[in-house]
């Protein structure tokens, strides 16, 4: 299975580029290997990202709403921000006005929401990702983090590539290796990666791995690495969480969400606005994250997280929001 | 500038006795009698030492370099075979000892270049015996440290990727076209004053050497006569090139400093940072111009020539220098530490695990060398000599702590990293450090130690001292006791208008000014503009079916549907869409109400245009399903109303950035441009000059 990407699409290419059209592999299911499901109405015409920037002109008042100091964003506020007429169980005011003139709806968006209220730092998901990937144990694409309140009690905090929508890491690589889909998903190609490690530097969530060692043994697969799935690791190279982006085209869960024995890791559609968990739970993504004054993590760095928390520990928030909510 | 010191022009070197009548007076007073051939003789004897057959010092020495140098090269070997983990980094510290080699060697490279440029630039006559000695070490450092980039990399057979595949938002893109723009620069450089001496040791006959060489140096030497219009082309190449090298190395080390400076990291996005860098450079720099200078000296026995008020000029420069940096480390440490709002790695550093490395570079690196620049006593060369091996390690050490503390903090939360020096690390980095020397060795064997043209252009008093011409001329007429106060003025013209007293060229006063308008002229500026497209919209057509659960659309092409169920009252029923995004059956609640009236309803925003199935659920008593209703209905909904999560982020630097990638990569190609121009504009013209 060959997999090739158009890099004309990326950030930091369009000096002097036209327009490009979408690539083959990115505009019909299939043709590269990606089982891609392309909502009805839309097979001929998926969305560029340049549609996708200027649909999204609200979202540049987020910024203004975190407070100094405040490690997170509420998504009602963030919503509320955004245009201010959200209402009952939806965010219809969402960018309502720049929305004006979008050609197509894209086919998925891949999102995540952690709910912190039901994670009780088994670790599951890490070592259900780790043995997913033939990872070692220094490498934990996913962490549990063990975090503390503003009242000084402890929580645990499942930290993933937070699949940025401003990824640091992009901007930082000297190569094109990391690169974003449109899928929304940031991924690394391992066949092209120099090692600088540049991308570690940049993440704020320290969310990059470098393969230091060789020697590592790994099982034979069939398959040779994609950066979809990168596995087995290549020596020299960086590694990081890829959402389990072929398990998400394909139905299924993210390997450490269908881990999560407490269904505490919903995989999540942002487009079909669909949040699922490992216990079978469908929620409406945007409803449960509104309801549950979910917030993304680090919004002071700007990096516009695709994975969202849900707090009930007492953490600081900076809204005015009732955290009454306790599972 | 002493007063009493004018019959000993520098360390204890008494001009009347050793020279005979061949002093400062008698040189600078004839332009063409015997004193001006026994200087050259002088002079010429002593540049073409390094050329000679070489002693046993040498030849162990270059044994032992090489074989330091050899060791580093097996463990890079050794670090390729088994991973960067055998060096010692780990996912905390992802950065450490080799960014540091390349920061400090890069370093040390900018600070020989820019003495050199700006000493020339300035017309000190007293850089005569040093700037070839700078200019070789900033380009054998240069070399060393770029090549420390391969040891830094974790796939260096993919170096190339960075030409092949640039991403031009990225620092380290920058960082490559800078440094070997620089690397190109500090060539040219080195090259450009090389030429007369070239064509100089060719004709001069106590120089060693033998057929192949007398060739090699013919050719390069552009068929130098030294004729005035030789001189003026090549004082104007040089003045270009010196112009040109002082900004590049600002950018060299900006751009190095943005690789910390443009990530989030607390400790390394720093405003201070490029001239915290910049700074780094010049203070290590110019600390490795003294201890050079000082080696060379003592090496080739050059104490005439490089005398105690070379070291003390170069030691007032580097304590000035110094100063700068640890102002600039204060600066760095007090805007975070003042607000308390990321201090962990300024704990680290001042008081934590780096504190040791930390307070080292303080004394080491700032304390000591000022002091010692400060008290008479020990403004020697070797008292120069001592401070500078202390900045030039101090500053390494600095590199260290500025890289480390930042790299291993936590930033989410834990405990912090750590690094742990290897056999690996330590063996490459020294091996770094003996190359220097080995280099050096290497290049002065077949290269004379000092600018013979220019040290005869400024003869004696000129190259150990820096007087002006009324001086000179005071001097030479055995006005001595106008001297003093001469000195005290310290004018630093170059030659009175109409004085005979020194070999005058004229081209040493027609500066090439204006070379740098060429420069900015050159820059690109392109506008570019994004263009949005946009499509049709996707039509869709409702063909509801009657059954117990109907869908509508409120108002005919928005975007809320009712879902209106029928059922018994005081009934709750449960409405879900149906979705295939994780799962084949997924079932998604979209609401749920009690049938009032035999009618439950609820509203729905869909998020996108297509066929959806929905389904009502009665609940019967204890949560049964009562009866289901299924209904497909193809929503068409207003892109205005389109309810949808801002998953797309539109950078600030959008607009701009393409115009000023453009802009950048237009001043690197008029750098390159007039760099390369300038070299085949003396390559060309200068031999067509010697015919005529």
């Amino acid at each position: 299975m060959s997999w090739k990407f158009d890099f004309k699409q990326l950030k930091g290419m369009e000096i002097g580029e036209p327009e490009q059209p979408p690539s083959s592999c990115l505009s019909s299911a299939g043709s590269c290997g990606l089982p891609t499901r392309i909502a009805p109405g839309d097979e001929d015409s998926p969305v560029s990202r340049r549609n996708f920037l200027r649909l999204l002109g609200g979202g540049i008042g987020t910024a203004a709403l975190v407070g100094a100091g405040a490690e997170f964003i509420s998504y009602r506020a963030w919503a509320q921000g955004s245009n201010g007429t959200s209402g009952g169980g939806g965010m219809s005011g969402m960018g309502a006005a720049t929305m004006a003139d979008t050609k197509a709806p894209p086919t998925h968006q891949w999102a995540m929401v952690i709910d912190l209220r039901n994670c009780d730092g088994c670790g599951s998901c890490t070592a259900a990702c780790q043995k997913a990937h033939s990872l070692t144990q220094d490498q934990t694409w996913i962490k549990v983090f063990s975090m503390e309140d503003s009242t000084g009690n402890g929580y645990h905090m499942p930290r993933p590539c937070m699949q940025c929508e401003n990824p640091p890491c992009l901007d930082v690589c000297p190569v094109h290796a990391t690169f974003r889909t449109d899928q929304g998903v940031v991924l690394v190609d391992q066949d092209r990666c120099i090692g600088c490690r540049m991308c570690m530097a940049a993440c704020p969530y320290e969310a990059r791995y470098f393969n230091w060692n060789s020697g590592v043994s790994y099982p034979r697969l069939p398959v040779e690495p994609t950066p979809e799935f990168p596995v087995p690791q290549r020596e020299g190279t960086v590694g990081k969480c890829t959402f389990c982006v072929g398990n998400l085209n394909n139905g299924l869960l993210s390997e450490c969400a269908a881990g999560c024995p407490m269904g505490s890791i919903y995989n999540a559609d942002v487009i079909t606005d669909v949040a699922v968990n490992s216990m079978g739970e469908t929620v409406k993504l945007s409803k449960y994250l509104y309801d549950n004054d979910a917030v993304t993590y680090k919004p002071e760095d700007n990096t516009h997280p695709r994975v969202w928390y849900i707090l009930g520990h007492g953490q600081d928030l900076d809204t005015d929001t009732d955290m009454s909510t306790n599972a | 500038m002493g007063t009493n010191d004018k019959n000993t022009m520098g360390d204890g070197f008494p001009v009347q006795q050793e020279y005979q009548g061949l002093d400062g007076r008698a040189n600078v007073a004839s332009t063409n009698g015997a004193g001006k051939d026994a200087w050259e003789e002088v002079v010429r004897e002593a540049a073409v030492r390094s050329m000679r057959r070489h002693g046993r010092k040498w030849w162990t020495g270059v044994v032992l370099l090489t074989l330091v140098v050899l060791a580093g090269f097996y463990a890079w070997i050794y670090q390729l075979r088994h991973g960067m983990g055998s060096a010692g980094y780990n996912d905390t510290a992802f950065w450490a000892v080799y960014l540091a080699d390349v920061v400090a060697f890069i370093g040390v490279s900018y600070g020989g270049a820019v003495i050199s440029a700006i000493l020339r630039l300035t017309g000190q006559s007293w850089r005569a015996p040093l700037t070839r000695l700078a200019e070789g070490m900033a380009l054998v450092t240069v070399l060393i440290g770029a090549a420390f980039i391969f040891p830094h990399l974790g796939r260096p057979e993919r170096f190339l990727n960075i030409i092949a595949y640039p991403n031009t938002s990225s620092p380290l893109v920058w960082d490559f076209l800078a440094i070997s723009t620089y690397m190109l620069a500090t060539v040219i450089f080195f090259y450009l004053p090389l030429i007369p001496d070239l064509a100089i040791v060719n004709k001069y006959a106590g120089a060693p050497g033998g057929r192949a060489r007398k060739a090699i140096f013919r050719a390069l030497s552009l068929g130098w006569l030294g004729n005035e219009k030789q001189r003026r082309l090549l004082h104007g190449a040089l003045t270009i090139v010196s112009l040109l090298i002082v900004p590049l190395a600002v950018s060299v080390h900006s751009v190095l400093s943005w690789a910390f400076a443009l990530t989030s990291r607390p400790g390394w996005a720093e405003t201070v940072f490029p001239p915290y860098f910049v700074i780094a450079a010049l203070y290590s720099g110019t600390a490795l111009v003294v201890v050079t200078a000082s080696a060379f000296r003592k090496g080739y026995h050059l104490e005439r020539f490089i005398t105690r008020r070379h070291f003390a000029r170069l030691g007032y420069l580097m304590a000035a220098l110094g100063l700068v940096y640890l102002y600039l480390t204060f600066v760095d440490l007090i805007g975070e530490g003042y607000t308390g709002i990321t201090t962990g790695w300024i704990q680290q550093t001042v008081t934590g695990r780096y504190a040791l490395a930390f307070w080292f570079y303080v004394v080491a690196g700032e304390l000591l060398p000022i002091v010692l620049v400060a008290i008479k006593k020990t403004r020697t060369p070797a008292g120069m000599t001592a401070a500078a091996v202390g900045v030039v390690i101090a500053l390494w050490v600095k590199r260290m702590v500025i890289i480390l503390p930042p790299a291993t903090q936590p930033l989410v939360s834990g405990p912090w990293g750590g690094y742990h020096f290897t056999w690996v690390s330590i063996t490459i980095t020294l091996a770094g450090v003996a190359a220097i020397p080995l280099l050096m060795m290497l290049l002065f064997h077949f290269i004379p130690l000092f600018s013979i043209d220019e040290m005869e252009e400024v003869g004696y008093l000129g190259a150990v001292e820096q007087i002006s011409a009324e001086t000179t001329a005071a001097i030479a007429s055995g006005e001595y006791e106008k001297v003093p106060a001469l000195l005290a003025t310290g004018a630093a013209s170059q030659a009175a208008p109409g004085s005979s007293v020194r070999r005058t060229r004229p081209h040493l006063r027609r500066r090439a000014f204006g070379t740098g308008a060429a420069m900015v002229g050159a820059a690109l500026l392109a506008a570019g503009a994004i263009s949005l497209f946009s499509g049709a919209r996707p039509a869709g057509a409702s063909t509801a079916t009657p059954f117990s659960l109907v869908v509508t659309q409120v108002t005919p092409g928005k975007a809320p549907l009712a879902l209106t169920a029928s059922g018994s009252p005081g009934q709750k029923v449960d409405f879900y869409v149906k979705t295939t995004t994780f799962s084949t059956d997924g079932m998604m609640q979209i609401g749920s109400a009690v049938a009032s009236n035999g009618v439950a309803e609820v509203t729905y925003l869909p998020t996108w245009t297509g066929e959806e199935t929905f389904v009502a659920q009665a609940l019967g008593a204890g949560g049964t399903v009562a009866g289901s209703a299924t209904q497909t209905y193809k929503v068409t909904i207003d892109p205005a109303g389109l309810p949808k999560s801002v998953y797309e982020y539109t950078r600030p630097m959008d607009g701009v950035g393409v115009n000023l990638v453009r802009t950048l990569l237009g001043i690197a190609a008029a750098v390159w441009i007039l760099l390369l121009g300038t070299l085949v504009l003396v390559a060309v013209r200068m031999p067509r000059m010697a015919r005529r």
